[in-house]
């Protein structure tokens, strides 16, 4: 019995049955985890851990109790997908706490919210006066939504009357010194262009170039290995 | 057929893993008639109980060499202790065979029966 090989081979077993488990529950990022995602999340990793190293039970139950919590996770994501009221009812509703500028004690205490804690929320949202405050909203993953009193919103072009060229996503057109022809076609540029643009900028090869990325509808973008930096 | 190639990894992967924690349940029975522990076994008792104290010796001998034998292939899928049994086992027919211990002998080769039929359960 070679007990490193039978730990390699159960830490094979879970942590692929780990990563198939986490594709299949999406893309949530740590951030919008709710409490309860974050608990489930450290007791799956937790269950892995002892598939993989507790050698006195066989790793079957401890597969069996990793599926069943995936299982669970997912029939919840599901069912909440499917259903506001249950979604309202599993993952709770977000509270506010404060309205026209009147911070909401019953609603702080029903989501056992502590004064200290919107304080500093709100600085992290850069407001540091309360009176700016129209409405905070804390969400279900425990972050506050701040919207500000008219006064104290930010002016933008169109309060300005400005005319401003529309936004597009940039495409990296060469990535590490390689050029990704895919996204060449998709914007309708080809090879020569980009040579003619490289050569240009005084850019004797694509190989020279880190990124390259382009910005509708003219905008070409390059750092190069070389910095050049004084 | 593309919109389910993603899923055939993972699903093929899942497959394997449950093999390889069920593998023990086959892979505990003889390939040859050298792995045929439980046969070496019941020889062993019918040689105690007869008192043949040399075929019981080599039926003792015939029981470890099959057991080592099986034990790398079902590794994976059985618990430590359960491995550990079974060793504690042969080592005291191994013990009680030197006095000639016949109840002894008898005791250990029942409770070894016992420890491979729980060994992939």
């Amino acid at each position: 019995m070679n007990e490193g090989l039978i730990v390699l081979v159960r830490g094979i077993i879970s942590f692929f049955s780990l990563l198939i488990f986490a594709r299949i529950l999406g893309k949530q990022q740590i951030s919008q985890l709710t409490f309860f995602d974050y608990i489930l999340g450290i007791t799956i990793g937790s269950t892995a851990s002892t598939l993989t190293t507790d050698l006195t039970s066989r790793a079957w139950p401890h597969w069996v109790g990793l599926i069943t919590w995936a299982s669970l996770s997912l029939l919840l994501q599901y069912i909440t997908l499917k259903s506001k009221k249950a979604s309202d009812y599993l993952d709770d509703v977000p509270a506010v706490v404060i309205m026209d500028g009147k911070i909401l004690e019953d609603a702080m205490r029903k989501s056992k919210y502590r004064l200290g804690e919107l304080l500093e929320q709100l600085r992290d949202k850069d407001v540091f006066d309360l009176t700016q405050v129209a409405f905070a909203v804390l969400e279900k993953d425990g972050q506050l939504s701040v919207l500000k009193k008219a006064e104290y919103q930010p002016v933008t072009p169109k309060d300005m009357k400005l005319s401003v060229s529309k936004v597009a996503l940039s495409s990296e057109i060469i990535y590490d010194g390689l050029v990704i022809e895919e996204n060449l076609k998709n914007i309708k540029k080809d090879m020569n262009w980009l040579l003619g643009q490289l050569k240009a900028n005084n850019i004797s090869s694509p190989s020279e170039v880190f990124v390259a990325s382009f910005t509708p509808p003219n905008t070409l973008y390059f750092d190069l290995y070389k910095d050049h930096m004084q | 057929m593309k919109k389910f190639s993603p899923y055939i990894l993972p699903v093929l992967g899942l497959c394997l893993f449950i093999a390889i924690m069920f593998s023990g349940k086959y892979l505990k029975e003889p390939l040859r008639p050298s792995e045929d522990v439980m046969g070496f076994v019941k020889t062993a008792m019918q040689d105690t109980v007869n008192e043949k104290w040399d075929n019981v010796s080599i039926d003792i001998n015939n029981i470890e060499k099959a057991w080592k034998k099986i034990v790398p292939r079902i590794q994976f899928s059985v618990e430590r202790d359960e491995i550990y049994n079974i060793g504690i086992n042969i080592a005291r027919l191994k013990g009680a065979n030197m006095t000639k211990d016949k109840s002894s002998i008898l005791m250990e080769l029942n409770e070894f029966m016992e420890n491979w039929d729980e060994l992939t359960k």
